[in-house]
């Protein structure tokens, strides 16, 4: 089967499984708002003499990695009830399919939940969302999916563990610290009102990471899925 | 049929469709198989009995090719399964029903299927989907979540999605659990069919009366060697009974 059908297929799936249930979702979406209640409760800008802009990128960030979190999380657990991995491993496909297709529904869900979640941030701390959009939507897909292909490629390794779920972040916030690192940065730099070219590396670094995690998931994805 | 692999050795049958050649699988310290030979043409099908922990499941697992053995080779159609090159071409012949359902319990079954369908690459998955419902008797409950069917509906779709590329090779470990007697007469018309239309099967039961009425030929396995094998008119179920409680004994 080509790699492409079967990755639309997986794909595929696993929205049609989440638009069905929507766990991945609720629990998602309510603590990426949760984390944004608490912090415009915990911070008053007008009397640190603070803008969003100076802690923003901290606080979007921190929903951003930890949502991700979760939903990689779910991704491989549905798999592994029933032994629904092993149903893909059997599959005739090659085994980076299960990868990208799984990558791709990642990448899409964390994407989606951002997508409410920044207006959300907007109406929470009083910043002009639509100034910054255009750089913050680079920023946040970019970093987003590099986020995501690394989460996959772990979340498939711990995923055999009994405490994957403890597995996952242990493993996945260190190596992530560069992609987060970029991230927070340049968004900083989008929301301080700075061009592009200012922070413009910092998303090329952030695509790099993505790229090379991509193709490590590729080329690793047959013996991650070996039992 | 098809040639045998190159450089197959003399113990290689000529005419085995899968052919187990010396395998051993070590877990841990543990080993499961040992030294495990074993042949099976097209249209006939095996059953495989043992006690638990004899190995029938590993041994199923390995020909599925969701483990590597530690030693010796498997060949399934002259396909050597441990190269992971023909892996993906050995797949597409083989059809696995295991333990574990393999199906997403929160979509339907008719979604289950559809991917697994398109995931094998089916020409017409739900042509496909449709016949398999029809034959394993869940018509009218297509659309109803998994996790909402009963344990025995749940083995007749993992059948199904085991059947749904109409694999050459088809493991069925402990088929007949979770099914009813209705179910279970059913299940044995579908094996004969599939061996009546050149399919090799192997299956595993704890279950003597139903496994020997449903193969051709009878092995035990014991301590992951095969300890015993015969046909089935060679054999009646208290002969069976009588082999396998001196096998018993001969261990204790």
């Amino acid at each position: 089967m080509r790699v492409r059908s079967a990755t639309l297929t997986i794909c595929g799936k696993d929205l049609r499984q989440e638009l069905r249930t929507r766990e991945s979702f609720t629990s998602t979406f309510f603590f990426s708002l949760l984390v944004q209640i608490v912090f415009s409760f915990s911070f008053d800008f007008q009397k640190l003499g603070l803008g969003f802009e100076d802690v923003g990128a901290g606080i979007l960030w921190i929903t951003l990695t930890f949502s991700a979190i979760l939903s990689l999380q779910n991704s491989f657990l549905i798999e592994r009830e029933r032994n629904c991995l092993a149903g893909l491993a059997l599959c005739p496909c090659d085994p980076s399919a299960v990868f990208l297709g799984k990558f791709l529904a990642n990448s899409l869900f964390v994407l989606a939940v951002q997508v409410l979640i920044l207006p959300l941030s907007s109406l929470f701390f009083g910043y002009d969302l639509l100034r910054v959009l255009p750089g913050l939507c680079l920023v946040v897909t970019v970093n987003a999916v590099g986020f995501s292909a690394l989460g996959t490629l772990f979340a498939a390794i711990s995923v055999r563990t009994r405490r994957s779920e403890l597995l996952l972040p242990l493993l996945l916030l260190p190596a992530a610290t560069p992609v987060v690192i970029w991230g927070v940065k340049a968004t900083r730099l989008c929301l301080s009102g700075r061009p592009l070219d200012s922070y413009g590396y910092l998303v090329a670094l952030s695509a790099c990471f993505g790229v090379i995690f991509t193709v490590a998931g590729v080329l690793l994805f047959d013996f991650v899925m070996e039992e | 049929m098809s040639a045998p692999p190159d450089g197959t050795g003399p113990l290689m049958s000529q005419t085995a469709f899968v052919q187990a050649l010396d395998l051993d699988f070590s877990f841990g310290q543990r080993r499961i198989l040992q030294g495990l030979s074993l042949n099976l043409q097209r249209g006939e099908a095996l059953a495989l009995f043992g006690p638990n922990g004899a190995g029938k499941t590993t041994l199923l697992r390995l020909l599925a090719t969701l483990l590597q053995p530690s030693k010796g080779e498997a060949f399934v159609d002259g396909i050597p399964l441990a190269r992971r090159s023909e892996r993906a071409k050995a797949r597409r012949r083989i059809g696995f029903l295991s333990h574990q359902s393999m199906l997403y319990e929160r979509l339907t079954a008719r979604d289950n299927l559809r991917f697994y369908a398109r995931m094998y690459g089916v020409e017409d998955p739900e042509r496909r989907c449709a016949e398999l419902f029809e034959q394993v008797e869940l018509e009218g409950r297509e659309d109803d979540p998994v996790e909402e069917y009963s344990r025995g509906m749940q083995q007749r779709l993992a059948l199904a999605r085991a059947l749904v590329h109409d694999p050459d090779l088809v493991l069925l470990d402990e088929p007949f659990s979770g099914l009813d007697p209705r179910a279970t007469l059913r299940l044995g018309t579908l094996l004969a069919d599939l061996a009546r239309r050149g399919k090799a099967v192997l299956f595993t039961s704890h279950d003597l009366e139903a496994g020997l009425s449903m193969a051709h030929r009878v092995a035990i396995l014991w301590g992951g060697t095969l300890a015993y094998e015969a046909r089935r008119e060679e054999l009646t179920l208290d002969m069976l009974a009588r082999v396998y409680s001196s096998l018993a004994e001969r261990v204790a």
